[in-house]
This record gives C-alpha cells, structure tokens and sequence, in this order.
C-alpha cells in the first residue's frame, strides 16, 4: 500500500455508495454515539440558556441588563481556567510519567479548546467591563491575569505544532503543559497583591445579589458550555488521533518505498552491498 | 444591552464556527486512514 | 550535579568571553534601549505630585527592568545557540552529564552575563534618567533575586526552543509570559528602593525569591525530559 493510496482512501473501499443495503455504514467523522448525545444536550441547553439569560430573567437591580453576559461569561471562563488547563496538567504529567499517547492527544485538545474559551472569556469580561466600569480595558487583577495565561498557552499551542520529532515535542509540551499551568497561579498571585497595593482601584465585579431566576440561567448557562466543551474536546481529541495515525502510516509507507527503492537498486547492481 | 448581544453573538458564533471547522477537518482525516483503523483509543 | 554544573558554567563563560558577543553586541543593545526610552518618554514632562519627578524618573525602574528583560532574551537565544547548532547538546549527554547539571551550569553562566548587564545598564539608567538609590540593600537584594529567576525561568523555557529552526521566534513568545511576574514584583522592589517603602520592596524581594527556587526546582526535575531527544 503507498502513501498515496492512504492519502485518498482509494484502498479502504470508502465510497458508502457501493456498499450493500444494511451494510454498516463506515465511520465517516470524529462522531459517536457518546457525542451526538452530549451534542444534543449543548444544542438543547444552548437555546434554553439564551432564553432564560436573555428574555425571561430580570435585569439586575445594580448593573441592569449587563448582568446577562455573566451568565455566559462566568461559565466560559471557569471551563478554560479551571477546567480545560487542568486537564492539560494532568495528561502532560502522565505522559512524562509513562509515555502515553493518550493522555499527550488529549492534554493538547484540552489545551486547545482551552484557548478559545479563554478567547472568549477575555471578550466577554471586556464587553462587560465597558457599560460598568466605563472602559473595555481596567488592570483589574483577573482581567490582567488572564490575558497572560492566554499568551503562555497560545505559546503552548504553537509548540504543539512545531515541525520537529512528534515524541521529543510532545515531551516539551508536557513540560509546558506543567511549568505553564504553576506559572497561570504565579501570575494571579502576583497580579493581585499588585493591585491590592495599589490603591484606589477596588473593583467589585458582583455587588449585587444573585438568585432565583438568575442563578437558575447561570446554572444553565453552565450546563451549556460543559457540554460544548465536552463535545469539542472529544471531537478535537480524536482528531489529533486521526492525525497520529496517518503520521504513522505515511511514515510506514515512505519506509516501505525507500526499502524497495534498495532492494531495487542491489538486484540491478548484481547484490553488490553497498552499490548505491 | 448592545453590548449583551454583541457578547452572545460573538461567543456563539466562534463557537459554531470552530465545531464545523472540526467536524470538516474530521472528515477529511478520516479519509485518508483505512476503516478498520477509523477507531478511537477512548 | 554541581561539578557537572560547574563545567557548564565555566565553558559558557569562557565561549563568551572570547567570542565578545555580550559585550560587543547584547551590552550595547540594552544601553540603546535605554535611549530609545528616553525619546519615547519625553524627559521635560513632569509627574504632578511625586516630588516634581520627570515621568522619566518615575518610570525608570520599569523602564530598565524591560531593558534587562529584552538584553535577556538575546544572551538566552545565545546560550543555546552556541549549543544546538553542532548537535552539542547531544555531546554533553554523551559525556554523561547530568541534566539537572547542565541546566544549573546554563543557569549559572546566564546569571552572571545578566549581572554584568544589570549593572552596566543600571548604571546607564541611573545617569541617564536621573534616579537616585535610597535602599541600597533592597536594591542589592532585587537584583539578584531577579536575575536568578529571569535565568533559571528564562533557561528552562528557552530549552523548548533549542535546536529549532524557528527558535528565535518561538522563545520569546514562550518566555515573556513566564517572566510577566518577574517584571511586576522587580519594578515594585525596585521602585521601593528607589522612592520610599521599603516595606513593600521587601515582600515583593521575597515573592522573587521564592520563584527564582521554584523554577531551579522545575528546571533541575524536567530538564532531562527537554534534552533527552534533540
């Protein structure tokens, strides 16, 4: 089989079309049951989230509407920072610890999901911040924190994707994925007691009260992005495997094809060894 | 408000936006694997 | 280790010394710096309240820290460069030395080109922007707690860039979020030193203490896992 025949699939029989009537259908995408169920629930979340967060809750006594994005922003922020990059620091622990690929695949999915809600997280804070603080940007310890934790995991991303040995780089990235996950509570440390020195910037986020239908949108408004992340994260993971496995087998084709070439050139050189 | 919606429109609409982009990139990976291989490790 | 540590050391600093490239090229970088600053931060204009200082004086503890901090990325891309581009790296493995040995002996050997550094272009900035020292020993203190975390953070994290082609892009991108908080608590102790409190100096001197152990520690745990392919 050469890395052509991989790379179009020709040799595994793909088209669904010739098969017969009942035949299993060949597994197309990064699908599965499991997915399609978790799927469903952030579509279903989702659209009840916008409902209750957007036109059924009341809006604050304090902060008036603004208060809606918290019911988004929160939820998306705690499934970056405490969720996704925990994620990564434990499979890049366990893979320094006994070499799994598994736990590699899933600690740079986590990662990379990770990022965009942390994306996200920066925006919507942002967004928040200009009607009630009155500017999109305020050195605000968590504001500050996280936009540094974003940069040192684009950093992670972007060693993630180096064009270098696929083993030795997922070694660097799991010490990434650790002495990066240390230095995002450094930098809230250091951030915070640099703004509690400072003085005259106390900003509280959440004067106001919290409760009934408004917990009850943020509530949902956690359900969904759970279950987006979970449902990103799967799909992301099994790319990433999808991807070491055509690595594999296009680096198992170029050998086969350079040991014929071999072969090839003794035969003609009568097996003299060595006549390359 | 405006600013609620602009939070929700673009939350949602990176969101949607990086699902397709990853169920397309699934696709086409798939593709280029053999069937019996199209498992997944979890 | 530290015998190990100690050749490291002592080869990267004697590749230094007769190779003339921190003195001749990373020292002069970060005095130009210094004056780009100052065209950047108008000396004339003056705080409000803050003892008639020029904002350029006010500024200046920040402004030299970043200095030391960009000085820092070039002798941290040289530190491995004079390794990485003969498979050296491989050699020293090979001599059987212990990792944990080599990042402490790079560690080291940074360090003291980042003292020297730090006192050139401290000195620079202390002319050049006007500042006087009122703690001396706080300052004595941040200065080296500093340039013990910027090296041995700056070592392990440019390690994950060794023998890249893509290095010099890629290590700053990864160091420079790390050494955020280097930058924050060294500009606080050294304003503290500087303009008043040293009370607060002294705490922010302690947080730099802690990091600069905390990451020896990481480094002297995972520096294996960096070198163990390359």
């Amino acid at each position: 089989m050469t890395a052509d025949q991989i790379a179009d699939g020709s040799s595994s029989g793909l088209s669904v079309e010739d098969r017969a009537p009942g035949y299993k259908a060949p597994i197309l995408s990064t699908g599965s049951e499991a997915t399609r169920v978790i799927g469903v629930i952030a579509l279903l979340s989702t659209a009840a989230m916008l409902a209750f967060g957007l036109l059924i809750s009341p809006p604050d006594l304090f902060q008036g509407d603004s208060v809606r994005l918290f019911y988004l922003h929160v939820p998306v922020a705690i499934v970056a920072l405490y969720l996704a990059f925990t994620i990564t620091l434990i499979g890049s622990v366990i893979h320094l610890v006994n070499g799994s690929t598994f736990w590699d695949l899933l600690a740079g999915a986590a990662a990379e999901v990770g990022v965009v809600f942390l994306g996200l997280t920066l925006v919507t804070g942002m967004l928040w911040g200009r009607p009630t603080w009155g500017s999109y940007w305020e050195w605000d310890p968590r504001l500050t924190s996280t936009a540094v934790s974003f940069v040192l995991y684009l950093g992670y991303l972007a060693v993630r994707k180096l064009d270098m040995d696929p083993a030795a780089r997922s070694r660097r990235a799991a010490v990434l994925g650790i002495v990066g996950f240390a230095n995002t509570i450094i930098v809230k440390y250091s951030v915070s007691w640099w703004r509690s020195l400072h003085q005259g910037s106390t900003l509280k986020p959440l004067d106001s009260q919290i409760e009934g239908l408004m917990m009850f949108s943020f509530a949902l408004g956690l359900v969904s992005m759970l279950s987006i992340f979970a449902w990103l994260v799967m799909h992301r993971f099994r790319l990433a495997w999808l991807q070491h496995r055509v690595d594999a087998h296009r680096l198992e084709a170029a050998l086969l094809e350079r040991r014929s070439e071999g072969e090839a050139g003794i035969a003609k050189s009568g097996l003299a060894p060595g006549g390359a | 408000m405006n600013y609620v919606l602009a939070g929700y429109t673009i939350v949602f609409v990176t969101l949607a936006l990086y699902s397709l982009q990853m169920v397309k990139r699934g696709r086409d990976l798939s593709r280029q694997l053999p069937e019996q291989e199209r498992r997944f490790l979890d | 280790m530290l015998r190990d540590a100690r050749l490291v050391a002592a080869k990267d600093l004697r590749i230094e010394w007769s190779s003339k490239v921190l003195t001749a090229q990373v020292l002069p970088f970060g005095f130009l710096v210094l004056i780009l600053f100052g065209f950047g931060i108008s000396p004339e204009r003056i705080v409000q309240g803050k003892d008639g200082r020029s904002v350029l004086e006010d500024v200046s503890p920040a402004l030299f820290w970043l200095a030391v901090l960009f000085s820092a990325l070039l002798a941290l891309g040289r530190s491995f460069a004079i390794e990485a581009d003969d498979g050296n790296l491989d050699a020293l493995q090979l001599a059987g030395l212990e990792p944990a040995g080599v990042f402490l002996g790079k560690t080291a050997a940074v360090a003291v080109e980042l003292a020297v550094l730090e006192v050139v272009v401290g000195s620079g900035a202390l002319l050049l922007y006007g500042a006087t020292i009122r703690h001396w020993l706080l300052l004595i203190v941040v200065l080296v707690t500093t340039t013990l975390a910027l090296s041995g953070a700056g070592i392990l994290y440019a390690a994950l860039g060794a023998g890249l082609r893509v290095r010099d892009t890629l290590v700053p991108l990864l160091v420079l979020p790390v050494l955020a908080p280097v930058l924050l608590g060294a500009t606080r102790a050294t304003e503290a030193a500087l303009f008043g409190a040293a009370a607060d100096g002294w705490s922010w001197a302690g947080f730099l203490g802690a990091f600069s152990l905390l990451y020896l520690g990481a480094g002297i745990l995972l520096f294996g896992a960096l070198l163990e392919e390359s």
